[in-house]
Order: C-alpha cells, then structure tokens, then sequence
C-alpha cells in the first residue's frame, strides 16, 4: 500500500481528463444509491408511522372483543345484526374486573354496517360508502387523545354530539359524498334522519389495521341513539385504559384468567405486530433497492471495461517499467472505489429529492398518516452499498486489466482488451457473488439465503443476458432494406453484444416491473368486476334490512322499468334437517370420523364431530325466484332443473358433496327442514355435481346452500339469513334504478361497481412500493442506457470522425445513434411488457373474457412509448456532443 | 492559372493562400501553420513532406475541410471552403475529396464492399449505384475475392486499398493521403503506393500525399517541403 498516493493520484487524473465518461459512471452509482436511500427513508417513515400511533390504532391500552369467529363460520353460534356482542352478564363480569383494577373502560358497538348516504345529492343516492360505523359513548371516547373537528374547527367530538339524531363523519367519507356538516342524511338500519354534525380527520380512524376506514370512511354515533338505529345496546368491543405507569401485559393476563372467552389485544400486541410488519417491509424494500444498485453495478462494469481498454496501452507501458499485475488491479480498484465514494455522496443528494417525490405518493396511497423526515441510517447504508458494490462490480474489470501484455507497447494500434483468464474469470465472479450475496444476506437477516439467492440470481441472470446476446445477433444481421442508416444502426448494436445484452437486461427490468404492476392493478379490478358480473348474474345487488317485507316493494322498482335486464332475489337460510324420507334417526347413517374436530381452544366450547358439520351443511337451504323473467334453470346431472312450475312448490334442488352423500340422498328422496321451528317437507327434484358448480348464469344463481328451493316455497315469516336481490341494468339507466331502489326505506342497493372501487383501492396500497421500486429500477436502467451510449460513443469517436469525414454529417451521426439505441429501447419494450402482459393474461385464463377486455392497450402503448423515450433521450444525452465534434480532433488523438 | 511542362494550361483543384493555424496551449499560442499559399493542379501527384511536427497533417487536415483555419482560404473546385457551413462542407467532403488514413479507418462492422459503398450511401444526389461502383472499384484494385471480408479478416496492405476503393467511391477530383503506407510492410507499402500511382494514372484523380518517407515522397511528381509551419521548398521531383 506504499504506492497508495500514486495509485489515488492517477485514478484522480484519469477520472477529472475524462470528465465525461465519469460524470455518467458516477451517475450509475448515484442512481443506485439513491434509490437505496429514498426506499429506506420511505420504510423508516413507515416503521415510524407504524410505531408511532399504537394507542389510537388499538383505542387504549387493551382491546376486548369475543372469541369463536370460527365457529360463527359453521353456524354454532348466533349471529345478531351481523355482528358478535358482548352478553350484559360478560359485560358485568368485565366491568368488575376494570373496577378491581383501577381501569378505565369504553364500550363500542362496531361493525354494525350502518350505511351514510346524502339525501339531496342525486348522483351518489343509493351508491352508499362501504363504510366503518361506530357507536360510542362521546363523553368518554376515545381514551388515547382528544378528538378535535376539522368541522366546525377544534371543537372536540363529545361536543359534537346534541343527544338528537346525529353523526359525526370521517373527512374522506365527507368529501367523496359532499356532505357538508349541518346536511340531512340517510343511514342504514332506520328511516330516520340523521344530521351531520362533525367532520373529523379521516386517520382517527384509518390505518394500517382499518384500510376499510382510510378507503371509504367512517362514522361515529352515539350510543343513546342505538334503539333509533335498531342495533343491540351491547357492545362489540370493549377499550381500556389502565392507571400510569400500568404493565399492560399485567392487566391483559388477569383479565383473561378472570374472564375467559375474551380476545384481549395490548398496545404492546399492536407494538409488536406493528414492528414486525415494519421490519418485513424494510427489508423487503432495501433488498428491492438492492437490485436498483445492482442494475447501476452492471454500468461500473461496463465503465471500468472502457477504462481499461482504452488504457491498455498506459497499462503497458507501466509493466515495461516494473510495475505488477496485482499493482495494476489495485490502481485501478482504487479508481472504482474512488467513483463508488463520490457516486456513493451524490447518490445521497439525488435521494433526499426522490426521498421527497416519494413521500408525497406514499402519503396519498399509504392508509396512515406519514411525517417527512431525512435519516441518516438510510444515507449510511446507502453510502456504504453504494461503495461495497462498486468495489466488487468493478474489480472484475480490474482482473483484465492486470492480463495486459507489455508486449502491447511495440504495436500500440494492435492493443486490444485481453481476457483474464479462465481461472481468475471465475474465481472473480464467485468472489463477487459471494460478497454481494453477503450483502443481501446482512440485509435479509440471513447470510447464506443471500449467498444462495444471489448465486441463483446470477445463474438466472447469465442464462437470460446469453439469450438476449443471442438476440441480438440474430437482430444485428436483420436486413437493413437498402437504409445505410438502418445498417450501420443495426451492425452497431451489434458490435458490443455482451454490453448490450446486459444493458437491455437492465431497461427489460424496469419496464417488466412497472408493466406487471400497472397491467394488473388495472386489469386486475376490471377482471373481477366483469366476473362479479357474470358470476353474480347482474351488476346491481340490492339488500334489505326486512327482506321478507320489502321483496315486493324492490321488485316493483325493477318489474317492466327501463334498462333493467333481468333480476331474480336470491337468499339462503340456516334450517335444520330433521328427516330424511320421513325418518328421524337418519343421522345415524354418517359414518363418525375417527377424531371429533377440536374446539379451537374455545373454552366451554363443544368439540364439533363430523356429524354435526353434515347436518349442519344440509341445513343450508338457497334460495332463487323461479318464476323472474329471463330465469335460466340449472343444469342437472340427474333428475331436472326447477323451473317457472315449481314455483311456491316444495321441490328442491340438490348441489352434490360429500356431505349428501354421506346420506346417499337421490332424486326422489324427501328431506323435512325445520326454519326456526317451522318445519317443512321438500322432494329432490333434480341433483347438481360438484362439476356443475361452475355453470353459474345470468339469472340462475342459488349456489348457497347445499339446496335449492323456489323463494316462495319457503315457510312463511321466517327470516333468512340473508337474502338480496341481484339486476343486471344497463349503463345508461344504472342510477335512475339505484336511486329508485334507494327511496325504499331500509332497502340498500349496491352497484357492483364498487367491488372495483375496492379492489383498485386495495391494489393502489398493494403496488404503492413495488411501483416506487419499478419507478428507480427504471431510472437505473435509463442511466446505465446513458452510460452505455456513452462509452460506445467514446470508443466509437474514430469511427464517427471517418463518417464525417467521408462525407455524414453530425445530425446524421447523431441520427443513426438514435436509431440503433431506439431499437434497443423498443426491444427492451416488447420484451418487458410482453413479459408484463404475459403474466396478466395468465390471470384470466379461465375467466372466458377476450383478451381486448383484460389487457389495457392504453398502457401498453404508454410503456413502450416510455421504453422508447427513456432510450431516445438517453442517447440524446450523451451523443449529442461526440455527434458534434470536428473529425480532426478524433482523427488525430484518438 | 498555370503551365506545366508541355506549355499546356493547367488548372487548379486545390488553392490556399495564406493560410494559418493556431493552437492555444498552456496559456499561450502555438502556430501551427504561418501563411501557407500553394497550388495544387488537376491530375498532379504532390507529396507533402517535412520533419514531424512541422505541420504537414494539419495542412491535410485543413485541405480536407476536417478543421478550421485561423485565418485564410481554401479553394476545392473553387469553392472556398473556409466559408461553407457544416452541412455544406459534409457535402463537399463526399463529393469533392477522397481520404487515405495511416490507419486505414475502415468501418469494423461493415465488410469491404459496405465500406466502399458508404459515401455513395451517403451522397445527397448519388452519381452511381453504390454496390455496383463499389464492386467494379475493388475489382480495378485488386480486391475483387474480398468483396465479403470484414477489415478483421484482411492484411493491412488488403485493407488500405479497400480504403483507397472508398476514396474514390465518389470519384472525387482531389484524393488526400495521410502516412498511407506508414503502417504497413513495406511489400504492402509498395502495392499501395502503386495502387496510388495507377489511380490517379487512370482516373486523373489528384492525389496529395503527406509523408516522411522518402520512398513515397520520391514517387510524387512534385514535393513540397514544410518545415516550421512554412513551405520552405516546391518542386518537381527528379526521378534518378
């Protein structure tokens, strides 16, 4: 190391006498290490954000709520107005224990599906929010801070309350309605109106554990209004708050070893929950980053290969006078690592700016709120990534340059660019796939998975850049059609495959990557709107809170109106099978599994037999209206479908399971039902196989039982389980209909449009990060194409000093650039978002619609316009003046 | 206008009068060249001679409309080129003059009969079917079994004609020659310079040669000596 100085000097002098080449060299690694910064900057926003609200996100020091959503799932426990509630008894049993304990208590009934809709607005009437609705007691709501209105401003939610009919609303669900405080509203569960009072900050609310309420909203009400909302004054939900200073862990188990049954969360759950989500998102996100680093590492490559070949020379001349190979590979390290520290300082600076841009998306589309901050953490590991893998990438082109000849010097105009070697090739390339895959294994917490995972990378990444290299031989002996420009373009591209290759790889990544996320997350809804659709047999869904009372009422808003299509009411009931052709005693004939199911440690609770989940599921009873226009009966595969004849008669339909079959029921067969007491006989007319199931059409849905009877075959007065209408309307009448609908008191229609809403909503927060990813991928991949015509200029200046002198001018030079390096943006475009729309075409492979319908052209089109430009302006760039220079100047020095 | 040996007029393809070059370097000047006229006439055969650094490449530069002068003029077909706009150059450099490399400079991707084709590719208003001229070029030059060969796959000596077969592609009045034979053997050599000989012989061609080598210089039908930037010597060369 005693030639440190030397080796530092002449790296200096070389990089400031080739300003240019530098400049793009170091802006491979700033881009790299920028991106590294913004991403960890972005995470560490969101471990803070995550970290930095537990007691709001979990409304207290413990959340009470009851155990057994499973059991709910097979029916063995009763559901109330759609939600699981605390009994008074449990309630006391609580209530005693907070007293014994010094806690503070709140209770809130969630979840209630309590609908806000304007009155007055006749472009959102009857398309109400998916929204949160919460009953609570404004006196003592919430524990975890004060509640202050943005409207009217400051003035805290238990003032908002007048002990009328009000509600306060969240400030997304006020702005998508253009509800202002003071409007009449009309809300789920009542025909009463409602007065809005307060609008409150939406991430009261709204977080990473609520997205329902950062999508669409929410609504608080108070408690004393529950009997006017026809919602049990119990509870769902019970918050705590424990004295100072309290071990909320402490507190968690006594309650739970005094009160069985409950699911107790702690903040110190949500603290743990919260840490660990953030973790996986950091490390997700740097590894991400990572590969942005890696694609800027392929230019250090590139850039370093120039180097040393237009050197070959120097280095020649510097073993004439004695200096060694390995000399000669750490003067050169030393370059890299010099270009790894200065693009390693830029790349900060260009990251606090993308940090910025960043922040801004991710405030739109992340659930919670995010506070803007720099951090320093992010600049270290961006600084010392940035430098590690410049180090690493640049030290195999180092490798050559130590095989230099000295023999070069006696015929300079000879020297070209020797091979390393076989042996040291790969002992560099396993040495750098050991160094970075430790790299990524510090960063993933596990050294050997990054080891192996690099390692496979690598091999993936050898096998595609051989492909694409092979590619572009094949393109670059394409016939030109008699274009000179055409020919030189293509000759050229041609010229350095492997750099090529391997820069296509990089620009194919980044427009593979964004293809994928903006192909899906907008063919994606559109999908699964069109097989709601199809699926559900119509595009509006219409619910009641008293089915049984309003069928009629919504089949008059939809008999003979116009643009509707069809519609037909669908319910399923939970019955109880209480006979099989007359005998009582059927269930002795299924066959006991050898193992009761377990109770899934609910305490006191039955461990459930096999026995008891058949019976159950043939106490499933759907429903359909037989006798609705454009019916379409089922197809069978024995017996026959219910048709327009049985309409009010006992016949059924049967779906084939297992769970008939352990029965052995047929055609023919009776089975009695008992609906909550009354009990009625009903003969198997036809039975479906599990094959069938898929045959699902427009207006013969009934798919939710294991039978199928004709609605008005149903006992009468019994209540369903639930029960909605579905209609397919046209476009042009859809809102008429569903304002229509709306004016039914307690009836909710819902355009099945809104799933899409939902879906895209979800999908945003889902591509929020891959899509920032993709976005720097991208960016890297556009910087590596500059370096890259950069350097091919560089080595190409004698050959555009001969064109121009024999006649080409610069515009034209330039031109043919554009064309060659144009075609390399549009391969690298058809293959990465051929890639991309490969992939969303796998998604509707057996959805049965046209491709026209899944894939957007639009932004097919934009993607390979972006691949283009990225390309183009690239070239641009760093031609323009190589373009422009005089032919004496390259004829002489080059 | 001039005469030549047989009294007959003789008329100039290429004319400079008074021409300088200056270079900044390190603060000050350097004059490269300092006031060069000459006269060089239609079918002639010059060598440009004189030690190095005397500026003789920079003269050809200039000749060639590859650089700009400091001050005076130059004359193609009498066309001042030191007044002429980029675009307008490029086209006089397809259409008017040819140029030979020391180190050949041909096109590594294209082969020979691409090479040669380039400048009537390249041409505004092509005079000749590119294929077809630069077919019958490399044949008149001996390359006729090389049409097909990349510059990798031919001797240097194989790929300076190819060089010269693109010079003349255009069949430009003026051909100018940088060291052509200094990077070659000097078998090779001498084919090149025979090839020189019978190309301006044959197709009237004037040919401008800069050299050092007393050999080439002495093949020349007039020499003309630089030494410091100046003309110091011109003058018909005495075949012994």
């Amino acid at each position: 190391m005693k030639h440190l100085n030397f080796y530092i000097q002449h790296a200096l002098r070389d990089m400031t006498r080739n300003g240019r080449r530098t400049a793009f060299a170091l802006f491979c690694v700033a881009a790299g290490v920028a991106a590294i910064v913004a991403l960890r900057s972005l995470s560490l926003t969101i471990g803070d954000s995550l970290a930095g609200n537990i007691a709001s996100i979990n409304h207290g020091d413990l959340k009470v709520s009851l155990r057994g959503a499973f059991d709910n799932s097979i029916g063995l426990t009763a559901v109330n107005d759609g939600r699981q509630e605390f009994s008074p008894e449990l309630l006391k049993e609580i209530q005693s224990w907070a007293e014994a304990n010094n806690v503070k208590t709140t209770a809130v009934i969630s979840d209630a599906n309590i609908q806000v809709t304007p009155l007055d607005n006749k472009q959102n009437a009857g398309r109400p929010q998916f929204i949160s609705s919460y009953i609570i007691d404004p006196a003592v709501y919430p524990f975890y801070g004060p509640v202050t209105a943005i409207d009217p401003p400051g003035v805290p939610l238990s003032k908002l309350f007048t002990g009328g009919n009000d509600v306060v609303i969240s400030k997304n669900l006020a702005d998508a309605n253009k509800i202002k405080v003071g409007d009449l509203v009309r809300v789920g569960r009542t025909t009463e109106q409602f007065t809005v009072r307060g609008i409150v900050p939406t991430d009261i609310e709204g977080n990473v554990r609520n997205m329902l309420a950062s999508f669409f909203g929410f609504a608080y009400f108070s408690n004393a209004q529950s009997a006017v909302l026809n919602v049990d004054n119990l509870p769902s939900e019970v918050y705590m708050l424990g004295p100072a200073g309290s071990d909320v862990a402490a507190l968690s188990a006594s309650l739970g070893a005094q009160v069985p049954g409950l699911n107790i969360t702690t903040t110190n759950d949500v603290r743990a929950q919260n840490q660990t989500v953030a973790d996986v998102i950091d490390r997700l996100i740097v590894v991400m980053g990572l590969a942005a680093l890696l694609i800027g590492g392929t230019g250090i490559i590139h850039t370093m290969l120039v180097v040393v070949s237009r050197r070959t020379v120097e280095i020649a001349v510097l073993k004439t006078l004695g200096v060694k190979g390995s000399q000669i590979t750490t003067m050169f390290l030393v370059e890299s690592i010099i270009m790894g520290v200065v693009g390693s300082l830029l790349g900060i600076l260009l990251g606090i700016v993308f940090s910025l841009g960043i922040y801004v998306f991710a405030q739109n589309v992340w659930p919670q709120a995010l506070g803007f901050r720099l951090y320093p953490q992010a600049m270290f590991t961006g600084f010392l990534l940035g430098v590690l893998i410049t180090a690493v990438f640049g030290f195999l082109p180092t490798l050559t340059a130590a095989a230099v000849r000295p023999a070069t010097v006696l015929r300079p105009n000879e020297a070209s660019l020797p091979t390393a070697g076989c042996l040291p090739t790969g002992l560099g390339i396993l040495l750098v796939v050991i160094a970075v895959g430790l790299i990524a294994g510090q960063l993933i917490g596990n050294l050997l998975v990054g080891v192996i995972g690099i390692a496979i990378a690598s091999v993936m990444m050898t096998v595609i850049v051989g492909l694409l290299y092979v590619l572009i031989a094949i393109v670059g002996k394409l016939p030109a059609f008699g274009s000179v420009d055409l020919r030189l373009a293509l000759r050229g591209m041609g010229t350095h495959r492997a750099r090529t290759a391997s820069t296509l790889l990089a620009l194919i990544v980044g427009i593979f990557s964004l293809s994928v996320i903006t192909l899906m997350a907008e063919s994606v809804p559109r999908l699964l709107n069109v097989q709601f659709t199809q699926v559900l047999g119509g595009n509006v869904m219409i619910f009641g809170l008293v089915p049984a009372l309003q069928r009629p009422f919504i089949l008059a808003q939809l008999k003979d109106k116009p643009g509707v299509i069809h519609y037909n009411q669908v319910g399923q009931y939970s019955a109880k099978l209480v006979a099989v052709n007359g005998d009582t005693n059927f269930a002795s004939r299924i066959k006991e599994e050898d193992n009761p199911i377990p109770s899934f440690g609910r305490k006191g609770g039955n461990a459930v037999s096999y026995r008891d989940i058949v019976i159950n599921s043939l106490g499933s009873v759907g429903t359909a209206d037989v006798a609705a226009p454009a019916y379409l009966p089922q197809v069978v595969a024995s017996g026959r479908p219910l048709d327009a004849q049985d309409a009010g008669k006992p016949n059924m339909l049967m779906q084939s399971s297992p769970f008939s079959d352990a029965l052995g029921l047929k055609v023919g067969d009776t089975v009695t039902m008992s609906f909550g007491g009354k009990e009625a006989t009903f003969t198997i007319v036809g039975v479906r196989s599990p094959q069938n199931k898929r045959d699902l059409n427009a207006s013969s849905l009934s798919n939710f039982g294991t039978f199928t009877a004709p609605i008005d075959a149903i006992p009468a007065g019994v209540n369903p389980t639930f029960e909605f209408t579905l209609a397919q309307v046209d476009d042009a009448h859809l809102n008429e209909v569903l304002v229509n609908l709306s004016s039914i008191p307690g009836v909710f229609p819902f355009d099945v449009g809104f799933f899409e809403t939902l879906i895209r909503r979800l999908l945003e927060q889902f591509t929020a990060i891959p899509s920032i990813v993709a976005v720097l991928s991208l960016f890297a991949g556009a910087v590596i194409i500059a370096n890259t015509v950069s350097l091919a200029t560089l080595e190409r200046r004698r050959q555009v000093g001969v064109m121009k002198a024999i006649g080409l001018s610069g515009r034209r030079v330039l031109g043919q650039m554009v064309l060659e390096n144009g075609l390399i943006g549009l391969i690298g475009g058809l293959i990465g978002v051929g890639i991309g729309v490969l992939a969303t075409l796998l998604l509707s492979i057996n959805s049965q619609i046209p491709i026209t319908q899944t894939i957007s052209w639009g932004i097919v089109g934009i993607l390979l316009a972006l691949s283009l430009l990225i390309s183009l302006v690239a070239t641009l760039l760093s031609a323009w003046t190589a373009a422009s220079e005089k032919p004496i100047n390259v004829l002489r020095y080059e | 206008m001039a005469f030549n040996s047989t009294g007959t007029e003789r008329a100039s393809v290429l004319r400079t009068r008074d021409l300088t070059k200056d270079l900044p370097l390190g603060g000050g000047v350097v004059h490269i060249l300092r006031g060069i006229s000459l006269d060089i006439y239609k079918g002639e055969r010059v060598g440009i001679i004189g030690p190095s650094g005397s500026g003789k490449s920079t003269l050809l530069g200039l000749m060639g409309g590859l650089d700009n002068a400091t001050t005076g003029t130059i004359e193609i077909d009498g066309i001042d080129i030191t007044r002429l706009s980029e675009a307008r150059l490029t086209e006089v450099r397809n259409e008017k003059i040819g140029f030979v490399f020391q180190f050949f400079n041909l096109v590594p991707t294209l082969t020979a009969i691409e090479n040669v084709s380039l400048p009537i590719e390249f041409a505004r208003h092509p005079k000749f079917n590119a294929r077809k001229r630069a077919k019958e070029l490399l044949e008149l030059l001996g390359m006729g079994d090389r049409l097909n060969h990349r510059p990798s796959q031919l001797s240097g000596g194989q790929q300076q004609r190819v060089a010269i077969a693109r010079a003349l592609a255009n069949n430009p009045p003026l051909l100018l020659a940088d060291e052509p034979t200094g990077n070659l053997d000097t078998e090779s050599g001498k084919v090149v310079l025979s090839t020189l000989e019978s190309v301006q012989r044959e197709t009237g061609t004037t040919v401008v040669v800069v050299t050092h080598d007393p050999n080439i210089a002495a093949a020349m039908e007039r020499v003309v000596t630089l030494v410091d930037g100046q003309i110091v010597e011109s003058g018909e060369v005495i075949k012994v």
